[in-house]
């Protein structure tokens, strides 16, 4: 499927690198890191392979790690209630999700559920406690580049929330405009 | 048509992993019982993986490579255990043959004859006699037993090179060990498993440490202060006060026992040794209680006075003079094991 060189990115195993280590170096929580450190992850990482509509973890369940999606399509399902799902986005490959569970065990805000046959790589917090105290100075990049990823995510919900709060006041002044017209 | 082959696949993924897990647990079953003698080198190298783990990981959080680490701390152990056989185990062998000639010569059933002649001379209503053979031939198989346990673990080298050849590659490869075995849950488990299994690890790892560490400053203090009241073998009965000491409340009673035993049959006439016994004993108890066991050892594991006492019943019952030492940490053990499975499967709601 992907042995097409002209629409395959074959500039991804330029490195002699495996499938998953150019996966791993390719999300932003790994980035400049050395080529020793990204074995050194690779190492860590838990290959998991899940079926058609199999759930990779449940809303609410404790937070334990992330995932890189390698192979197939994940979809993140978000319950409204009752059986009422929306699906909030469908990730393909070298996407990532989950990395809050990261930093700890808050329950999970939506469920991760794939969309055919998957391949999944896990990095889960107890690997990054183990990388704290066997190669601190990899695990201060690895949290550093995770403060990065959840300060633009914060920024740009941030903005998201501003916008919204804008079409609200623009709402209402409209709303109480149209009532003293009336 | 797609789901319902994949569903298949799954199922049969599932059940080929429940018959490799049935077949591994009867395997085990039917080849336990002839493999003991190497389940416990397993056990003692987990033990001394436990021990050295943190030492290891500090070296290569330093970017010592792992197994130069490694090497490190083995060399620095192998320095260690050669000073300790350069001074301490000597006298040690020394002792512990002393005593089994002692044993085999005079026997306790001449202390406890001694003891009861006393006993009946002041309360002529009990029966001594029969106590006295059953608690005499009863000790002092148990201690031969215990003594050529130690003779026999400090003359088997072949034992020791297993033993290390086993810790180094726990210590090596742990992480890939764990993995491959945690690699074998289904996808629905697998989160919780991980997470359980690092706590579990945490918590037994810090606890047996604890309790090791504990018990050598135990068995340290106890041998000085018994040298300093000029018991004879003070070395040995320091070595089985730290190990007893593994057994909360009990533990310094045995040990005490036990001194007082050999001191007796050493020298009968004197019972004031006796006090001097339980003066040393009640200050070790009182060093350890009040500045080691608070430092060293994990309040996780606190087990309940009647589940103490429960388990070392049983213990002694089924492993005798063993079953007593190892009853305490196996219930930690199995009392962390259940309360982080029933944690894990409660938060993740299976059950």
């Amino acid at each position: 499927m992907n042995s097409d060189s002209i629409w395959s990115n074959i500039f991804n195993n330029r490195r002699g690198e495996s499938k998953a280590a150019t996966a791993i170096r390719n999300v932003p929580i790994f980035e400049q890191l050395s080529k020793k450190e990204l074995a050194a992850v690779e190492k860590l990482v838990h290959t998991r392979k899940y079926d058609t509509d199999e759930t990779i973890f449940n809303e609410k369940d404790p937070g334990g790690g992330m995932y890189i999606v390698m192979e197939g399509n994940v979809s993140i399902v978000k319950n409204h209630g009752g059986t009422h799902e929306k699906n909030l986005v469908t990730l393909e490959h070298g996407d990532f999700f989950g990395e809050i569970a990261l930093l700890d065990e808050s329950p999970r805000t939506a469920t991760a559920i794939s969309l055919g046959d998957s391949k999944i790589l896990g990095f889960y917090r107890t690997d990054l406690y183990e990388l704290v105290e066997r190669r601190p100075k990899l695990a201060i990049k690895i949290i550093v580049n995770l403060a990065r990823v959840v300060s633009e995510r914060l920024r740009h919900s941030n903005s998201q929330a501003q916008e919204l709060r804008e079409k609200l006041a623009s709402y209402d002044a409209k709303q109480s405009k149209d009532e003293s017209s009336e | 048509m797609i789901q319902s082959s994949s569903t298949q696949h799954s199922v049969i993924r599932y059940t080929t992993r429940l018959i490799i897990t049935l077949g591994i647990i009867a395997a085990l079953f039917f080849f336990l019982p002839r493999v003991e003698d190497i389940l416990i080198l397993f056990l003692i190298s987990l033990l001394f993986y436990s021990l050295l783990v943190p030492l290891v990981n500090n070296l290569e959080s330093k970017g010592i490579p792992r197994a130069f680490s490694i090497i490190i701390v083995f060399l620095i152990g192998f320095f260690v255990a050669g000073m300790a056989l350069q001074f301490i185990i000597p006298p040690i062998i020394n002792e512990a043959k002393s005593l089994q000639e002692t044993i085999t010569q005079q026997g306790p059933e001449k202390v406890f004859q001694n003891i009861s002649d006393f006993i009946e001379s002041r309360f002529p209503m009990f029966d001594t006699q029969m106590i006295t053979e059953k608690l005499g031939s009863y000790l002092s198989s148990t201690l031969s037993k215990g003594v050529d346990v130690i003779l026999g673990f400090v003359s088997a080298f072949t034992s020791l090179l297993v033993i290390l050849f086993m810790t180094f590659f726990f210590l090596k490869d742990q992480r890939t060990i764990k993995k491959n075995l945690i690699g074998m849950v289904p996808n629905r488990f697998f989160e919780m498993s991980l997470v359980m299994v690092y706590r579990i690890e945490n918590q037994l790892g810090s606890y047996i440490r604890g309790v090791l560490i504990d018990g050598f400053f135990v068995a340290i203090l106890s041998s000085i202060g018994l040298y300093m009241i000029g018991l004879p073998f003070f070395y040995f009965v320091g070595i089985i006060a730290g190990l007893t000491n593994m057994i909360p409340y009990m533990g310094p009673l045995i040990g005490a026992t036990v001194a007082i035993i050999v001191a007796l049959m050493s020298n009968p006439e004197s019972l004031m040794i006796i006090i001097k016994i339980a003066a040393v004993f009640a200050i070790v108890q009182l060093i350890d209680n009040v500045l080691i066991t608070p430092v060293v050892v994990s309040n996780a594991v606190d087990l309940h006075p009647l589940v103490v006492m429960l388990a070392v019943l049983v213990g002694g019952s089924l492993l005798g003079v063993t079953g007593l030492i190892f009853a305490i940490p196996l219930t930690s053990i199995i009392k962390v094991v259940v309360e982080e499975l029933v944690k894990g499967l409660k938060s993740y709601r299976i059950v």
